[in-house]
């Protein structure tokens, strides 16, 4: 079920950012930077679901992707206009701050940490593997 | 680029090339079949494989291109390497394991053999063929010009060789390609690719150290740009320093389309065991945030010392990264950048005349039916036919180099993301959907390339596309649009057992 939704969601976010790239505009470009921003994790959806198309324990590191990403885009977003005078994080104004640790460092640990951790529950089983072996071997034969 | 022949970088790099060139030498020997000499001999472990993927995905680029980048367009340029943060979990979690175990039971060495057999259709497998061929020639002509001038300013061919210089460096730098691409295929490939990752890593951090110590810390550096009346506050800002559409338009290029980078997928079938990727995403994505912190460090550091009068104002963006070596750090860690620029180039170059070789003798004659030549002959011809091409289209359109490395990448992703990203993990995806989606994607991709350089070209129309938007995106987002909608459309496709059981695994 998670599958199907991230596909429809996927293809109604690729339909719309190629609209709102060709008709650009304020309100066009936010929408555009929201569906840019989600792709990604929906793309993962697609990927990771299991054969019913069920997310598992992936849930979690894909759930926290597209939240630090579309948080990431809010923040960037709320403090770009004030940069000068607006609040500062770890050395850089705070939108500028956003996108370097936001968007590069926390996504890769979400990621990294939640691959290596989930991985056993995707995991391809010896058996599973030979059984794949033999039916590629007959498939060759016929 | 200002010229950089003082003895240290000099020999710095003439020992880098020898290395390389030793390094081939070696692979001859263990490359005795076309497995071994397309994909290492399916045989290459976790951290080779990570550092190889992260050597080919970055070019000289990162070096020179970036910061240079970053100092005409601000930290919205940063935009373009800010989705490495998620793009190895990406790779890992749609297409990694599927690729790897498509190349367990299926002789399958490239992305259009993955496809041919994903879809059972020869067509599919030469439309993919034709656009890995146009992406390659690009982006490799794109890589051999950087090597060129790279060449040129180290060892300051153009006092010598005056205007034919560029060709001449272009000339050595073809000839030390193809001499360990022919000898040793990829098992010279991922080998040279495991010594120049290593080489580009500790590059960048040491000129990130250097960086931040020249501006007195990141925070010195940031009001030190902020307060510029040549920078001003907006330099700094992400989203404010371009157009939204450009901005992050370039975080969905370089983040998504890394989906489609044959390059980087290529990489997958080499891996010796499946379970290797568990640490992938860690050491693939950790290895490509170190060697940004040179794009990021000089990104930030050069307009703070332009700004602050210890730099005179760049002549040109590219200068960014020579300039700050050649003040700023000592000779024995520019010799080294300079190595790593190198290694940087011929890393990314080395993996496309690989896949250009397999494109022309395995790809093309399977999608005609042709019976495939002597593979490991012909492979190495083929070397030295794609280099020798993509040297010749560099030469013919200079000029227009420093757009083709976007241009390739956008049309790699475009052609071949949705293809192998949604194709391999959806059962519905139609082999009409995807020769759609590809002929989509490099068609719409090329055509708004040509329609946005209309002014070049007298008689065309401007394109459609306004408000920053970037070619590549529309050709992305038409692609994927053809492929979903199509296969929704579409009755749902009988697949091979063994592939239709793969892509539940």
């Amino acid at each position: 079920m998670a599958r199907r939704l991230a596909l429809a969601a996927l293809t109604l976010s690729s339909a719309l950012i190629l609209f709102f790239c060709l008709v650009g505009g304020p309100i066009g470009e936010i929408a555009f930077a929201v569906l840019a921003f989600a792709f990604p994790a929906l793309l993962i959806v697609v990927g990771a679901g299991d054969e019913r198309g069920r997310l598992g324990s992936i849930a979690w590191p894909t759930g926290a992707l597209l939240v630090v990403l579309e948080a990431c885009l809010v923040g960037m977003l709320a403090f770009g206009g004030e940069i000068a005078e607006g609040p500062w994080l770890l050395g850089l104004p705070a939108a500028t701050a956003v996108q370097l640790y936001g968007l590069i460092l926390v996504p890769l640990a979400v990621i990294a940490v939640g691959y290596a951790l989930t991985f056993d529950s995707f995991r391809v089983a010896e058996e599973d593997l030979e059984r794949l072996r033999e039916l590629a071997e007959r498939q060759d034969q016929e | 680029m200002p010229t950089l022949d003082q003895p240290v970088i000099v020999w710095t790099a003439v020992g880098y090339l020898a290395l390389v060139l030793a390094i081939g030498v070696w692979s001859l020997r263990r490359t005795r079949s076309a497995k071994d000499f397309f994909i290492a001999g399916q045989s290459i472990g976790l951290w080779i494989t990570g550092l190889a993927t992260m050597s080919a995905a970055f070019s000289g680029f990162v070096f020179i291109g970036g910061p240079g980048l970053v100092y005409r367009m601000g930290v919205g340029a940063l935009f373009i390497c800010v989705p490495i943060g998620f793009t190895s979990g990406l790779l890992c979690w749609t297409v990694a394991k599927r690729l790897r175990l498509l190349a367990e039971v299926r002789p399958v060495y490239t992305i259009p053999e993955a496809l041919s057999s994903r879809y059972r259709s020869r067509a599919v497998s030469g439309l993919a063929a034709i656009a890995v061929l146009v992406g390659t020639v690009a982006y490799l002509g794109a890589q051999l010009q950087a090597l060129a001038v790279v060449i040129e300013a180290v060892f300051g061919t153009r006092e010598l060789f005056g205007e034919a210089s560029l060709a001449v460096g272009m000339a050595v730098g073809v000839g030390v390609i193809v001499v360990y691409a022919v000898a040793g295929g990829m098992v010279a490939g991922v080998y040279t690719d495991l010594l120049q990752g290593v080489l580009m890593v500790v590059a960048a951090v040491g000129v990130f150290y250097y960086a931040l110590r020249s501006g007195g810390g990141v925070e010195s550096i940031a009001c030190t740009i902020a307060r510029s009346a040549e920078f001003g506050p907006e330099f700094l800002d992400p989203l404010g320093s371009l157009p939204i559409l450009t901005a992050v338009g370039f975080f969905f290029l370089f983040g998504v389309g890394t989906l489609g980078q044959p390059h980087m997928l290529h990489k997958f079938f080499m891996l010796d065991r499946v379970d290797n990727l568990k640490w992938m995403p860690a050491v693939l994505g950790g290895g490509q945030t170190l060697c940004v912190l040179l794009w990021i460090g000089l990104g930030l550091a050069v307009p703070a010392l332009v700004a602050s009068g210890g730099l005179e104002p760049l002549a040109h963006p590219d200068a960014a990264t020579p300039s700050f070596l050649l003040g700023f750090t000592p000779e024995p860690l520019a010799g080294l950048v300079f190595a790593g620029v190198l290694a940087a180039i011929m890393s990314t170059a080395d993996s496309f005349v690989n896949i250009g070789s397999a494109a022309l003798v395995r790809d093309l004659p399977d999608a005609f039916g042709w019976r495939r030549p002597r593979q490991l002959a012909w492979g190495r011809v083929a070397v030295i036919a794609v280099a020798v091409a993509a040297a010749l289209f560099a030469l013919a359109y200079g000029d227009l180099i420093a757009l083709l490395g976007t241009f390739a990448f956008a049309t790699f992703a475009a052609a071949l993301a949705p293809a192998v990203a949604v194709g391999l993990n959806w059962k519905r995806v139609t082999a009409g959907a995807a020769g759609a989606s590809i002929v989509t994607g490099l068609v719409v991709n090329l055509g708004l390339e040509l329609l946005t350089r209309s002014g070049s070209i007298p008689g065309l129309p401007r394109a459609a596309i306004g408000g920053g938007a970037l070619a590549g995106v529309v050709a992305i987002a038409a692609s994927f649009t053809v492929l979903l909608v199509w296969s929704w459309l579409a009755p749902r496709p009988t697949l091979d057992r063994d592939v239709a059981r793969l892509m539940e695994l």
